[in-house]
């Protein structure tokens, strides 16, 4: 492969790359258009409150509706 | 620019012999609960529930979900009907007892949300689309609408189905997804996603309870 078209193809690559997360939110509002809520979750000695935040912090996203 | 949020949570607990006994476990419940960002619910179980409690207490919740989920049958017993082995020994005489219990709860119990919506014994289940009948899910659709009360779409039992929703949106009634989780797939929300999306829901046709939650 000559040095020029390495680069290039390497660097469309590399930029699919980095904005693919952003493609993917994008995708995600087109997906849905509602809140993403779960108003029926039980607590117990097992599964804490503060597992159901870990949960929150990891489905954290940029949307306001996902 | 939007703030990052990702799916938020309701908490409920039973208002029960065995948990939320009174107005002093239900306070504790509340404070506790107040310092995290979730919703605070109660999911009673039974008919007069809120006799138990004063109505200042009441009115920190920040909704109540209620099932119909044990009926009352003609001998007195109490069907418990999410478990595997409910024996329905008639169907017909079930869902008479079933409805009348439906509506007792949709008309008089103070309630949010309408949980569970259709579910049916496992035991009959394979007859879903014929027990719930036209008419039947047109009686549970207005009286719901009567008072304002949300549908949840359960995760857990995968109900109500397509038609039930359509029919609902149609009478402008709003929805909530909930899972009935006490475990990691809090949140996961797979059916309520999916059936959401067929049914074309929007932000519109929801119900999001009052209080901010950041």
């Amino acid at each position: 492969m000559k040095r020029r078209t390495f680069i290039k193809k390497s660097g469309m690559m590399l930029g699919t790359m980095a904005v693919s997360p952003v493609l993917g939110n994008i995708d995600a509002i087109h997906e849905n258009d509602f809140p993403l809520m779960d108003l029926h979750v039980h607590t117990t000695r097992q599964f804490t409150i503060e597992h159901v935040m870990d949960i929150a912090k990891k489905k954290r996203c940029s949307i306001r509706y996902c | 620019m939007q703030k990052k949020r990702g799916v938020r949570f309701g908490i409920v607990e039973h208002p029960a012999t065995w948990a939320i006994k009174n107005d002093d476990d239900l306070k504790k419940y509340i404070d506790r609960l107040r310092r995290y960002p979730v919703y605070i619910g109660l999911q009673p179980t039974d008919l007069g529930w809120s006799k138990n409690f004063s109505p200042q207490l009441l009115a920190q919740l920040d909704y109540i979900l209620m099932d119909p989920q044990r009926v009352p049958m003609k001998n007195g017993e109490i069907l418990s009907i999410w478990k595997f082995d409910t024996y329905v020994e008639d169907t017909n005489e079930f869902m008479a007892r079933y409805m009348d219990y439906t509506m007792e709860i949709l008309e008089n119990e103070p309630l949010t949300i309408f949980g569970w919506p259709l579910f049916l014994p496992v035991c009959i289940a394979r007859d879903y689309y014929t027990l719930w009948t036209a008419e039947r899910m047109k009686q549970i659709i207005m009286a719901t609408k009567k008072r304002n009360i949300a549908i949840e779409i359960n995760d857990m039992s995968h109900t109500p189905h397509e038609e039930f929703i359509n029919m609902a949106k149609e009478q402008g009634l709003k929805f909530v997804f909930g899972s009935d989780a006490r475990n990691q797939i809090a949140g996961r929300l797979s059916y309520c996603k999916k059936i959401a999306k067929k049914c074309n829901l929007t932000k519109e046709d929801f119900y999001v309870p009052e209080r901010i939650v950041e």
